[in-house]
């Protein structure tokens, strides 16, 4: 039996969306058998807090942690401390999988993700693998002009920087193997986090697969996501980090 | 003249408050030494402002006052990134704390039949 976690890191989302997306997962777990599933879910100090209990989550095929910052950190952080949990834990987790349960996500494509990653038969605490979901390789809806014209720019900032000719550089559907995540040490808290986890990831010397996925943009998910104007913010930390490491 | 003694008098000031703060050790040594050679720099070119247009001519450099504020301009850039260092650092520490008091509590639910 294959065991696999979920991170998922949650920041004043609404507990009808966690509720829905918590639920989707669960459907499609429950439609896969053989994998011994944990739900790694990360509230970073919400203010108000969620208001959903960990008991009201609906998780019937996976056990779940809740983890609760006293403090928001930032998605980095939170994201890194999932990890950290996953790290510390003594069970040997084989494929570790991150998405948002703010509904741009579609948790049966992650779990697609994450058989792909299992049937290729890698030794997962070995080989460092990593297979990214990639909206450009898939399909998105409602997705704005200029965030596709930014998302291609990062595309070309990326391999400017680290070298990597990934589609799209900041997606949060990612699955990794343990060895993969072993090796990642998230130091910014803020959504720069993602150029961080790529640079940890080539310094790992890790394997980068693409798999086609779909990213839905509603009015919540623009409310509640990343602004445009945090490009800037996020291309001040790659430089700093190359010059401030 | 009044401007000049006014002058020495605060950056006097300053640089014994520095050495007050090395002495107690409230800051790393290392830092305040910066600070203090700098200081004791701006004290020398208040006092000997030829010495500085000669010190400026060195480096190549015409004037004094030019010396002065390349020099400023280095410092600054210098300062900056020592600040987004030490915030950097303090950031991190913080974000231990809270990670360590978060993954203690954790709570864990087991599925239902497992």
């Amino acid at each position: 039996m294959n065991r696999v976690a979920f991170l998922v890191r949650s920041y004043n989302e609404s507990a009808e969306v966690v509720r829905e997306n918590m639920s989707a997962l669960d459907r499609a777990l429950g439609s896969r058998g053989g994998w011994d599933v944990t739900v790694v879910f990360v509230e970073d100090g919400s203010a108000p807090a969620l208001a959903l209990r960990p008991t009201e989550f609906g998780l019937a095929h996976a056990d779940l942690v809740f983890v609760r910052h006293p403090i928001r950190l930032g998605p980095g952080a939170a994201l890194e401390t999932a990890m950290e949990y996953v790290r510390r834990s003594a069970a040997p987790f084989e494929a570790i999988a991150t998405f948002d349960p703010d509904g741009q996500h579609v948790p049966e494509e992650l779990c697609t993700m994450v058989e792909t990653l299992l049937a290729g038969g890698v030794d997962c605490a070995r080989v460092s693998a990593v297979v990214m979901g990639s909206r450009f390789l898939g399909t998105t809806t409602s997705m704005r002009p200029a965030r596709r014209r930014l998302l291609r720019a990062a595309r070309w900032l990326l391999r400017l920087f680290y070298g990597f000719q990934l589609t799209d550089a900041h997606n949060g559907m990612r699955v990794f193997t343990r060895r993969a995540l072993e090796s990642i040490r998230l130091k910014s808290s803020d959504f720069s986090y993602a150029s961080e986890l790529l640079e940890e990831l080539r310094k790992a010397g890790a394997r980068l697969h693409e798999y086609p996925v779909t990213i839905r943009y509603t009015d919540y998910s623009r409310r509640k996501g990343q602004k445009n104007a945090n490009a800037l913010a996020i291309l001040k930390e790659m430089i700093l980090r190359k010059l401030v490491p | 003249m009044i401007y000049r003694l006014l002058g020495l008098v605060v950056l006097a000031y300053f640089f014994l408050s520095l050495t007050g703060l090395r002495r107690r050790r409230a800051v790393a040594s290392r830092v305040l030494a910066v600070y203090q050679l700098i200081l004791l720099f701006i004290i020398l070119a208040f006092l000997f402002p030829d010495a500085s247009n000669r010190a400026a001519h060195f480096v190549g450099i015409t004037r004094g006052a030019d010396f002065g504020i390349y020099s400023l301009s280095l410092f600054f850039l210098f300062l900056s990134f020592r600040l987004v260092q030490v915030s950097r650092a303090s950031q991190e520490s913080t974000q231990r704390l809270v990670r360590e008091i978060a993954l203690q509590q954790a709570v864990l639910l087991r599925r239902r039949g497992s």
